[in-house]
């Protein structure tokens, strides 16, 4: 029971990492990785910011 | 941890100082409602965690404000909760929290300050250590999505509920984190769309265009096939482009000339902008100015050249005859020849700084020389900006007749744009001469020599207006951005229906506008496989959450439920948690099941199913099992008012609970206003040797509490007897009598002293040390004290027995007579 507990209580970088294992998709890793900061909020969100500022000046 | 005491003063319902010391086992309390029994849980919760639940889960926090603070306590005191901490090597830690005027915790340990708790971390992953009767309410009678948050709270998955709260906050409101420019993009391509879907002749292209990414080649093939039909035939493939644009400028010109031309700055064209001005703002500080005014020192030190020169001849001369003076014959002595040399060496040391002075010199001509060709490459950069734009102005009266009245307000933007540009424009090129002539005549007070503090300082002030109006510049022309571009798609359009080549512009559009449109296909995928992501992260945290809820906790909250669960009423109880599932079998997001079972029958909910006693008692088991899951920091359990609404099967039923709850090592501290059950649970645990408090009145200072023996010495005494006196008792047995007969001299000493001396004495306070001084302080002969100080000799001060006790028949009975001998003593006290 106790290494239950420890599962359920684990870090949010231990559930990151799980769910980043589940995940195939590049552009849904990098912001879930993007959660792992400071400011988790504001740091998924400037990601996706990132991302579609990416595609946007990539050159073909 | 275990709870050793508390000491609470200003805090919610206590006013003066109050303490409470607690069992390490068993601690009962029994109040009237109001009297301020949740004071105590909450004064606990707010040490721990600087907040109460009740405060935490307001819904307006407005109302709760300045809450904490009991309303007698006089302005001058602090209202402050501290209590002491035992660990399990039995080392106290004093946890003292002061409540500051702006209602945060001001933490000490040990007296000293401290930012957070040590375990602060450990304290934050365990479940919290209370069992409340409105948390229960809060976690069963609820939304699903709340239920949902109050069980991961429960789980000490805080941490991955906010995880999923903050995913679908930005799969469902992405809008606000796409860019500016990526939206214009979007925009862009979405009116293009809706151009296209307006010319019958292109309807191949629409066709293939809304297939969407994979319709993209076949969208392409389209517009080239129609771009060849307006094209004579032999026109080349590079130039097919060029052609079209050919054709309907022609066509369009007949109508008229120019655009509105958005005067966007480009990414290159931002950074440059801002590199200039840290360039600009580094030429008016303070280095720069330093640099300039030490020029003004060359001038001074001309002189000084000239005596140099004098010396260095002087010098050349004495090396040849170095007693004598080479210009008058006058003989030199030692000490004046000191002196030549001396000021020889300092005029070199003057000479070196003149040509430092002369480098520097140097240095600013080249640095104000690069200030000017920067402000000119700066100036035209702005200004070239809104050239084009400006240029219509004397077409407006045509623009006017073509958009006005159908497109009144794009005209009017685009009028007031070029007004407010003009202004921007001037004021710019005004503050920009200013600067030249300011830099110009910097320039000539270098390059002649005739350095001014006032000319640099001048030449700053200009500077740092002209940037001020760059950046306004340049706010007033990205503002305007949007709208021009807005105006210049409607002026087209209008055009091209006048002209008659809308299909035309269209295909050119759809050219230009290929890789922005391959783009659009891209950013929408992008943003719509968000779905997705949420649908990953909902269904990953629904198999957490499922993990914990539907394995152990269920079957600990099942085992819970049985002790309490009553067999004489119906048969609907509670069957197990679970996660709500969709039609597929797919886990929903966010909703926690809990079942119920009638008669073998499986029911919709137990929310919906089971009475509000039923209620209680699943979430009071809920708490009890997850507080119970592993190691927790806290090794007690506060329980607030568990059995309201509860019937008496109920009722009794529960305190096998606590008593399940002792035994597996919990502190319990439990409150209450049933008066008749409390003496019913001091009754069912008479063994476990608690402490039991009445909170006896309420005034203005705050609950009167008194401590109430858990049982009376007398009934004690029965009981050892009949243990000693049963042949057959067994060692456990034994041991008991012989820790109730250390309870029975600890009470004995404490109500003789009482008796004698009239000062009460807490019981469960006394060791064997304190019981001989009070003893011999009460006259007892000092035969009798040192029997009855024997009685604690097998448990140390902690009333622990050492590791290798054994029980001893004859011991105990031997102390079972001394116990006898003391209430005697006492008893004839009494009677004296």
């Amino acid at each position: 029971m106790n290494n239950k507990v420890t599962s359920q209580h684990s870090s949010r970088e231990e559930y990151l990492d799980e769910l980043l294992a589940e995940l195939s998709e590049p552009v849904h890793k990098r912001l879930i990785q993007a959660y792992r900061g400071n400011d988790p909020v504001q740091s998924m969100e400037s990601e996706l910011g990132k991302i579609l500022m990416e595609v946007l000046n990539r050159e073909d | 941890m275990k709870i050793k005491n508390i000491t609470i003063q200003g805090f919610r319902g206590f006013n003066e100082e109050r303490n409470i010391d607690f069992h390490d086992r068993l601690t009962l309390i029994y109040a009237p409602n109001s009297y301020g029994k949740t004071s105590i849980s909450e004064a606990f919760e707010w040490l721990l965690y600087g907040i109460t639940s009740k405060v935490e889960k307001a819904d307006s926090k407005e109302e709760y404000k300045g809450s904490y603070r009991n309303c007698h306590l006089p302005e001058s005191l602090t209202p402050f909760v501290k209590a002491t901490f035992v660990d399990d090597n039995e080392n106290e830690t004093e946890f003292h929290g002061d409540l500051a005027e702006d209602e945060t915790i001001q933490r000490f340990v040990n007296g000293q300050k401290v930012e957070r708790w040590p375990l602060a971390q450990d304290i934050s992953k365990v479940p919290r250590p209370f069992i409340l009767q409105h948390a229960l309410k809060y976690l069963l009678l609820v939304r699903p999505d709340e239920r949902f948050q109050g069980f991961a709270h429960l789980l000490g998955l805080e941490k991955l509920d906010l995880f999923q709260r903050n995913v679908v906050s930005l799969c469902t409101k992405s809008d606000s984190c796409i860019p500016v420019e990526v939206n214009q993009l979007l925009k862009n391509v979405s009116t293009l769309e809706t151009r296209l879907a307006s010319q019958p002749s292109l309807a191949t292209i629409e066709k293939a265009f809304k297939k969407g990414v994979t319709g993209l080649a076949e969208t392409y093939e389209a517009v080239e096939s129609e771009c060849r039909q307006r094209v004579p035939p032999e026109t080349e493939e590079e130039s097919v482009r060029p052609r079209l644009l050919k054709i309907r400028e022609d066509t369009v010109a007949k109508i008229f000339k120019g655009r509105i031309a958005p005067p966007s700055y480009s990414e290159e064209e931002k950074r440059v902008n801002v590199e200039d001005d840290k360039f600009f703002l580094n030429c008016i500080t303070d280095p720069f100015v330093k640099k300039y005014t030490e020029l003004l020192a060359l001038v001074t030190v001309q002189h000084i050249l000239e005596r140099a020169e004098f010396f260095d001849l002087g010098i050349k001369l004495l090396d040849k005859i170095p007693e004598k003076c080479p210009f008058c014959g006058r003989s030199i002595d030692d000490a004046l020849a000191k002196h030549i040399h001396d000021e020889h060496a300092n005029l070199a040391t003057e000479k070196k700084r003149n040509e430092e002075l002369q480098n520097q010199r140097t240095e600013i001509i080249k640095l104000l020389a690069e200030l000017k060709s920067r402000l000119d490459a700066y100036q035209t950069r702005h200004t070239d900006k809104a050239a084009q734009l400006l240029a219509l102005e004397p077409t407006l009266d045509k623009l006017k007749t073509i958009l006005v009245p159908k497109h009144q307000a794009h005209f009017n933007a685009v009028e007031t744009t070029i007004l407010e540009l003009t202004t921007a424009k001037n004021n710019l090129e005004t503050s920009y001469s200013k600067v030249l002539v300011a830099l110009a005549k910097v320039e000539t007070s270098v390059t002649e020599s005739e350095e001014d503090a006032a000319l640099v300082k001048v030449l700053g002030e200009t500077l740092a207006e002209y940037i001020s109006d760059a950046r306004s510049y340049v706010r007033t022309v990205t503002g305007k951005v949007s709208a021009m571009s807005d105006a210049d798609q409607i002026l087209k359009h209008e055009l091209d229906a006048l002209a008659g080549t809308e299909d035309i512009s269209v295909l050119i559009e759809l050219l230009e506008q290929w890789r922005n449109v391959k783009k659009k296909f891209e950013i929408k995928g992008i943003l719509d496989s968000l779905k997705d992501l949420r649908k990953s992260v909902d269904q990953y945290v629904a198999n957490r959450v499922l993990e914990a809820i539907s394995g152990e906790l269920t079957s600990e909250v099942m085992e819970w439920y049985g002790q309490i669960k009553t067999t004489g009423d119906p048969d609907v109880h509670f069957d197990g948690f679970d996660i709500e599932r969709t039609k597929k079998g797919e886990l929903k997001a966010r909703r926690v099941q809990i079942k119920a079972k009638s008669y073998g029958k499986d029911l919709v909910s137990a929310v919906s199913s089971l009475s509000e006693s039923k209620l209680n008692v699943l979430g009071l088991c809920v708490s009890i099992a997850t507080n119970l899951k592993g190691k927790s920091t806290f090794d007690f359990l506060i329980i607030d008012d568990p059995i309201q609404s509860w019937d008496a099967e109920h009722e009794i039923k529960f305190i096998e609970v606590i008593r399940r709850l002792v035994e597996r090592g919990k502190q319990v501290i439990l409150m209450s206003h049933n008066h008749k059950w409390i003496d019913m649970i001091r009754s069912g645990c008479r063994t476990t040797n608690g402490l039991f408090y009445e909170i006896t009145g309420y005034t203005e200072t705050g609950p009167h509490i008194a401590e109430i023996p858990w049982a009376r010495w007398t009934e004690r005494l029965k009981e050892i007897d009949a243990i000693v006196k049963d042949q057959t008792a067994t060692s456990v047995k034994l041991q008991q009598a012989e820790e109730e007969i250390r309870i029975v001299n600890a009470e004995l000493t404490s109500e003789l002293y009482f008796k004698i001396k009239g000062i009460r004495k807490k019981p469960h306070d006394l060791n064997s040390t304190k019981v001989r001084k009070m003893l011999v302080e009460c006259g007892v002969n000092s035969n009798l004290v040192d029997r009855i100080t024997e009685t604690f000799e097998t448990t140390d001060d902690a009333h622990h027995a050492p590791v290798d006790y054994t029980a001893n028949r004859q011991r105990i009975q031997c102390y079972h007579a001394w116990a006898h001998e003391l209430a005697k003593l006492l008893k004839d006290s009494h009677e004296a």
